[in-house]
């Protein structure tokens, strides 16, 4: 069977080629190879694109995590709130990752211990942060203006590329380093593809998906504090479907819902994809009012083409 | 009006924080003696926490103790259920007076004419019925979203040179949000008077994610004249959307947030629309008060709508989260 | 120390074990002997898995003791079983279908460079070796491939390379030719009898008596729980067995 990402990529491929030949052809129409058009993408794919990463890992292992849009909205607020404090910056980011760590492994060990669906037990703490971020956040500014260095390391530029791709593409590596080459990696995927065979050759099944919930919700965090240091500001209400958005990107990447399979490359060029289907929208001037309608048919059609030929090079 | 999502219904499930803000929302004993009190049922539709409704409770909390109302501040958590359960038991506990936010057509005419029918005032505040007479409530003290959004696009119109054939977007969080739709019916009212092109554009309440369809957006259309954000968060991000995007539309929107007054005072922004939340507190509780014990009769109060630009920004900033 | 040779290798005495209403086993004594092919026979529902899942560390029994080599022992978890050297093939989940073969010959013993850092290179040497020098599984050309695209036989044979691999002691097989074809069973018991020759010792469940009775050294019969019989080879004969089995 031909794996799924060799059809995402090859989607992906053609998708470019066609955006920058119309480019080319028509570039007062089409500036999708404007500098402008480039540096957005760059900055904006890596927010969704993080969160995706982690995400997917613990889709691997046959999890879901909803409660990562809440994570990624209290990340925010928590980093400008202990900044505000006084806190060194550095500080504030350690304690902020501390807290995500800490409510990724409440909620694996709330779905092994209880064994509840993932589903239940984050949308629990979906509910819950989201609370507590409504609670933290009333009557308070939530500007968040560290000095330049740590702004530069996270939204700067490096050699003309923007920092936050670059640090997405280093998350990305590293996850590719875990989840393929290391020994932990080949637990999530086992765990995933079968819990029961996994537990019997002597995996500590509970403990490989409790690491797993910790580094989605460490990596919505990353993107809360990359995204504040980019706008400046965190909302209560930002960060809402998140979380779905985050699976059907690893979803387009060629990852089951049912675990066990999928691969980095594939959850990273799921997310160039998503924000490539927005951005060309966009370029193409389609209603924005109604971009939703587009962008959800557009990723309907593109799983069930990559479904399709999955099928059809099957055989 | 802050921009919210019936998404946000999802809130109503914290209870625990809902209830520590209610609590230390009441107001603080007065000196005039109980039995005089009129007591007051006031209804804020979100969940606790929003800090939007910092100024209207400082105003709501400032009224009662000018006039000695004792004042019960309570959170429906964007759910009507939540609500029509609320005003069910300030009738019950006969209260005098009810204030709401009317920001669901339909849903509180019922309970809002059993209320009256048993001899309780009501006034609506921030949202309202938008058809007139649909309720029987006594008097609406809020924003006109309409006239609001007129006055804004003229505004804009006669800062950016703007004339026939341009363009101009207006960024909103959530498309179904009943506040979008208002106000962006009397941007475009203004606009096409003007001949001046407009839409409408889904931009989600997510900062990043805001951020980046308005810059791809004006990526896309390099040839928009202005951005006109219909709630706090996509305005607020309007000057670094346009920066990002390499253009210079002129940038104005609606309600008013630190980042925003900030942007006014430095000149990235054009103007913002006060949403006046302070008398959307005060006025209800003082037209309340007079009724009960005077039969004075109230009567709607067009509040907010003020445009704020750099000529006044100053004194908003000075006052922001209390009396603004 | 020297253990004589009549000491069996495992010994289970007196295993009982309840699911809510079910008593799956009462006072179960079972033993596997050095270099014996024991048959694991009953009904269905009498225990067998059960019994199997006990001894491979993944269920707890409520009473009853074991003895390695005469040692008492303690089996709590799969590690505990791995380190008597037992090894199961499951019934219905020996390998995980969406990973490779070298993925899953491996899967819990991963080899690695250090720092959690698989070791593929040397993982894939090891897995090729085996399947072509020793189990001589025909049509795999991969480590690569994923369990799912082997037939019922080569996933059988994947498992048991894993076995010989890992030198396990006992090898505990739960109705491994259920799900193969005339020929894949043929080659199943044929390695079953290489496994005797390199010194394994093995349980083989089945409802074929015809293969059991052909492979095996003994026969232990469960029944509803309890042991109804356990006979050498040489003592009885396909006919006997079945009439054992279906009269209870
Ligand atoms: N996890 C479980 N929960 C409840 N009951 C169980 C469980 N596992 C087995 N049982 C019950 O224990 C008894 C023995 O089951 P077991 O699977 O050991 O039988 P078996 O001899 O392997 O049968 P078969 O030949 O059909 O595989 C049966 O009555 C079964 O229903
Ligand atoms: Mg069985």
């Amino acid at each position: 069977m031909r794996q799924p990402i060799v059809n995402i990529c090859l989607f992906f491929f053609v998708l470019q080629v066609i955006c920058i030949v119309a480019s080319l052809l028509y570039p007062n129409d089409f500036r999708y190879v404007s500098e402008t058009n480039i540096g957005l993408l760059l900055r904006a794919i890596p927010v969704l694109g993080i969160i995706s990463l982690g995400v997917g890992v613990l889709m691997i292992t046959g999890e879901y995590d909803l409660s990562v849009g809440s994570v990624y909205t209290l990340a925010g607020y928590s980093i400008a709130l202990l900044f505000g404090m006084g806190l060194p910056v550095w500080l504030a980011v350690i304690a902020t990752l501390a807290i995500a760590i800490a409510i990724g492994v409440t909620n694996g060990l709330i779905t092994v211990k209880f064994a509840i669906p993932s589903f239940i037990a984050t949308m629990g703490a979906m509910l819950v942060v989201r609370g507590v971020v409504r609670w933290l956040s009333e009557g308070r500014t939530v500007s968040f203006k560290p000095d330049e260095t740590f702004s530069g390391l996270l939204t700067g530029a490096f050699y003309g590329i923007e920092a936050p791709f670059i640090w997405f593409i280093g998350l990305a590596l590293l996850t590719g380093l875990l989840v393929h080459k290391s020994k932990l990696g080949n637990h999530f995927y086992l765990v995933g593809g079968h819990e029961k065979t996994a537990i019997a050759v002597g995996i500590n099944s509970h403990r490989v998906k409790v690491i797993a919930f910790a580094l989605a919700s460490l990596a919505a965090a990353i993107a809360g504090i990359l995204s504040i240091t980019r706008v400046g500001t965190a909302t209560p209400a930002q960060g809402i479907g998140l979380e779905l958005k985050a699976i059907a990107v690893c979803v387009i990447g060629g990852l089951f819902l049912s675990g066990g399979r999928g691969t980095v490359l594939g959850i990273v060029v799921g997310a160039c994809l998503m924000y490539m289907v927005e951005d060309v929208l966009l370029l193409l001037r389609a209603p924005g009012f109604y971009l939703d309608v587009f962008v959800g048919a557009i990723l309907v059609v593109a799983v069930i083409l990559n479904t399709w030929l999955t099928r059809k090079a099957g055989k | 009006m802050k921009k919210t999502s019936r998404r946000e219904a999802l809130a109503s499930m914290i209870a625990g924080s809902a209830a520590l803000v209610a609590a230390s929302a009441m107001p603080a004993g007065t000196a005039l003696a109980e039995e005089e009190k009129v007591n007051v049922t006031f209804i804020i539709y979100t969940a606790a926490g929003d800090p939007f409704w910092n100024p209207v409770i400082q105003g709501a909390q400032e009224a009662a103790k000018d006039r000695g109302v004792s004042v019960d501040i309570q959170y429906a958590d964007s759910d009507p259920v939540k609500q029509n359960n609320l005003i069910e038991t300030a009738i019950a506990n006969k209260v005098q007076g009810i204030a709401l936010v009317n920001w669901l057509p339909d849903a509180f005419t019922a309970n809002i004419a059993k209320a009256r029918a048993a001899g309780i005032a009501v006034i609506t505040f921030d949202t309202d019925d938008p058809k007139p007479n649909a309720t029987e409530s006594q008097a609406y003290v809020g924003q006109d979203f309409f006239a609001a959004g007129q006055r804004i696009a003229r505004k804009m119109v006669e800062a950016g040179s703007l004339k026939k054939g341009d363009h101009v977007v207006a960024p909103v969080e959530d498309p179904d949000a009943f506040y979008g739709t208002e106000r962006y019916r009397g941007i475009k009212a203004a606009l096409d008077e003007a001949g001046i092109t407009s839409e409408r554009l889904d931009a989600s309440p997510t900062m990043a994610t805001a951020l980046t369809r308005i810059s791809q957006y004006l990526v896309g259309r390099p040839d928009t004249k202005a951005v006109i954000g219909l709630g706090s968060v996509v305005t607020e991000v309007g000057p670094q959307a346009a920066a990002e995007a390499n253009v210079t539309p002129v940038i104005g929107g609606f309600d008013l947030s630190p980042g925003i007054i900030d942007s006014i005072l430095a000149g990235k922004m054009v103007a913002t629309v006060d949403s006046g939340a302070y008398y959307e507190g005060y006025m209800p509780i003082v037209m309340l008060y007079y009724f009960v014990k005077y039969g004075v009769p109230p009567s709607s109060i067009p509040i907010g709508g003020t445009v704020i630009d750099k000529s006044n920004a100053e004194l908003v900033k000075k006052w922001a989260g209390t009396y603004r | 120390m020297t253990i004589p040779s009549s000491t069996p290798l495992l010994a289970l005495k007196g295993i009982s074990k309840q699911y809510g209403h079910v008593q799956a086993l009462s006072g179960v004594d079972f033993q596997i002997n050095r270099n014996e092919i024991v048959g694991l026979l009953g009904d269905n529902g009498a225990g067998k898995s059960t019994l199997v899942r006990i001894m491979s560390g993944v269920e707890f029994p409520d009473s009853g003791q074991v003895f390695r080599d005469g040692q008492p022992a303690t089996i709590k978890s799969r590690k505990d079983s791995e380190k008597l050297g037992i090894e199961t093939i499951y019934q219905d989940s020996a390998l995980v279908g969406s990973a490779s073969i070298m993925r899953n010959f491996f899967a819990g013993r991963e080899l690695t460079k250090g720092l959690g850092i698989l070791d593929t290179h040397k993982m894939n040497a090891i897995v090729m070796d085996i399947l072509v020098n020793m189990v001589r599984i025909s049509g795999i050309n991969s480590p690569d491939i994923l369990v799912e695209a082997l037939s019922g036989g080569q996933r059988q044979a994947v498992a048991i390379a894993r076995a010989v691999y890992f030198k396990t002691a006992m090898l505990l097989l739960d109705e491994p030719t259920s799900a193969l074809s005339v020929r894949e069973t043929a080659k199943l018991l044929e390695h079953l009898a290489e496994l005797k020759r390199e010194g394994v010792s093995a349980v083989f469940i089945t409802h074929n008596l015809y293969h059991a009775y052909e492979s095996c050294d003994r026969f232990t019969i469960l029944s509803r729980g309890q042991v109804i019989g356990s006979l050498a080879k040489a003592e009885t004969s396909v006919r006997e067995l079945n009439d054992l089995i279906v009269k209870y």
